[in-house]
């Protein structure tokens, strides 16, 4: 296994809430539901799930105990399409798309709309997708599985990214308020040892 | 240089830009020995991309020493030391896929600019088969993207998926053509994503052009009478930011060292701005 403190990007010597600050930075980027319908949603998953080892590793070694996450399984009891729901699971997508295809359409409830869209949103037709997944909706609004992969499809066709905003400044700097802070407290610093660095303050 | 992939350039520190431009000047010196001069106006922000992907997941990159300017010689210019292997693939994907494109502009036009295309043909298609030589899965997969793109705009139904897959895949391949070992499958995501991104973007460039010339646009389906720019917005937009997304989260799954900070901001800055600025262009047509 890697070196725990490399996989969660810290130091040896980082404080307890330095490590907790890291995980939780890597966990929002790497948790299962931002690879909802993701084809790489097992590499994703396999990513968490080396995060999650490190932080208990590391939590356990300094004698505090682990905050292991669990994940809850995908896929809704009692479904129509159990044979669709494992094909997905395996990555199996052609076989999938076939099942689908060959239900007859008086037949293609909620569910069935549901199942499509996943499947085309994992080929990465995200426009047949969206259009599935609405109707899924419609049809059952009150599905909570339905209504989340919808919300995340309506948030990435927003601009929103996994784990930061839409419009982030990903550059970073500083701001103007930040240059006047700085100025001000270093006027302070410098009063304080009996000189002056802004006159008027 | 052309291209939609391209980095916010305002963002990206001295260091990383100098870094930038390294890789399209030694792009450009690459593509000249190869093959030939003519051939460096083939290159194309998404071809310096794709190099710093490839360069990206298998390193090589040892710097960038200052040299003076293969075009011109009272410049100065940063080549990248080593990555032989990363421009040399990406100089021939460019030949490949601009053989491809005069191919796609023959067929498409008539009398004289067709001749004229045509007499550029024997020249293009030698540097293909030199290309094809070194990279034979590259030029299998630039040769069915060809043929099945032809095909997908035929389709009567052609949507916005249909029609963007050809592109999408061959991209996806290209990708992929650049993982040693582990990183294939997202890197295959992310070629996809880009891939189908370009061709809808391109497509939303086009889409008041090719209603006046009647050529083909996915778009033109279910436009009726709306304004185009508003129907871009609704239509177009929420697709291309879809596209971004997952090849932002697909490129998270990749681990390597040189240029993450580039293409990064590609991902996350880079691809928005462009989107932003070649559609509202349209909005000025």
């Amino acid at each position: 296994m890697k070196d725990p403190y490399s996989v969660l990007g810290v130091d040896r010597n980082a404080t307890d809430e330095e490590i907790k600050n890291a995980y939780r930075e890597l966990a929002r980027k790497y948790h299962p539901d931002n690879y909802a319908d993701n084809p790489l949603a097992d590499l994703a998953g396999e990513r968490m799930q080396e995060i999650n080892q490190a932080y208990d590793q590391i939590m356990n070694s300094r004698r505090h105990k682990g905050n292991g996450n669990a994940y809850g399984a995908g896929g809704a009891a009692n479904s129509n399409f159990p044979e669709v729901r494992t094909q997905i699971m395996q990555g199996r997508l052609e076989e999938a798309q076939e099942i689908l295809d060959g239900v007859p359409p008086e037949r293609r409830d909620a569910e069935w709309y549901f199942l499509n869209g996943s499947v085309l949103y994992k080929r990465g037709w995200f426009d047949n997708a969206f259009t599935s997944m609405a109707t899924a909706c419609r049809m059952d609004p009150a599905n909570p599985e339905y209504r989340a992969a919808f919300a995340q499809l309506q948030r990435q066709r927003n601009g929103g990214f996994a784990y930061r905003g839409a419009g982030d400044n990903y550059g970073g700097g500083c701001s103007g308020c930040d240059v006047c802070q700085g100025l001000i407290c270093a006027d302070c610093c410098c009063e304080c040892m009996g000189s002056d660095l802004i006159r008027c303050c | 240089m052309f291209g939609y992939v391209r980095a916010n350039k305002g963002q990206l520190r001295v260091c990383e830009y100098e870094a930038y431009k390294g890789i399209y000047c030694s792009l450009c010196r690459t593509q000249g020995k190869l093959y030939g001069p003519l051939t460096r106006f083939m290159l194309s922000y998404d071809i310096a991309f794709l190099a710093m992907v490839h360069l990206y997941v298998q390193g090589g990159c040892g710097g960038f020493p200052q040299k003076h300017c293969v075009f011109n010689p009272l410049k100065k210019c940063h080549y990248c030391q080593g990555g032989t292997e990363a421009l040399s693939y990406a100089a021939s994907v460019a030949m490949l896929l601009s053989y491809y494109k005069l191919k796609d502009g023959i067929d498409d036009s008539r009398g004289v600019k067709k001749w004229g295309l045509q007499i550029l043909h024997p020249y293009y298609n030698r540097k293909r088969k030199k290309a094809a030589k070194l990279y034979p899965q590259a030029a299998e997969i630039a040769k069915q993207y060809y043929g099945a793109q032809r095909q997908a705009e035929a389709l009567p139904c052609a949507g916005l998926d249909v029609a963007a897959e050809p592109t999408a895949k061959a991209l996806e391949g290209l990708f992929a053509l650049c993982a040693g070992g582990g990183e294939q499958r997202a890197l295959a995501r992310m070629g996809y994503c880009i891939g189908k991104w370009i061709y809808l973007l391109d497509a939303g460039a086009d889409l008041v052009k090719d209603i006046k010339t009647g050529n083909f646009n996915p778009l033109k389906k279910g436009l009726g009478q709306q304004d185009p720019q508003a129907y871009l917005q609704a239509a177009l937009v929420p697709n291309l930011n879809v596209c971004i997304t997952e090849a932002a989260a697909a490129f998270e799954l990749t681990e390597g060292k040189d240029f993450k900070p580039i293409i990064e901001n590609v991902l996350y800055l880079g691809l928005k701005q462009t989107q932003s600025t070649i559609l509202s262009k349209e909005k000025q047509k």
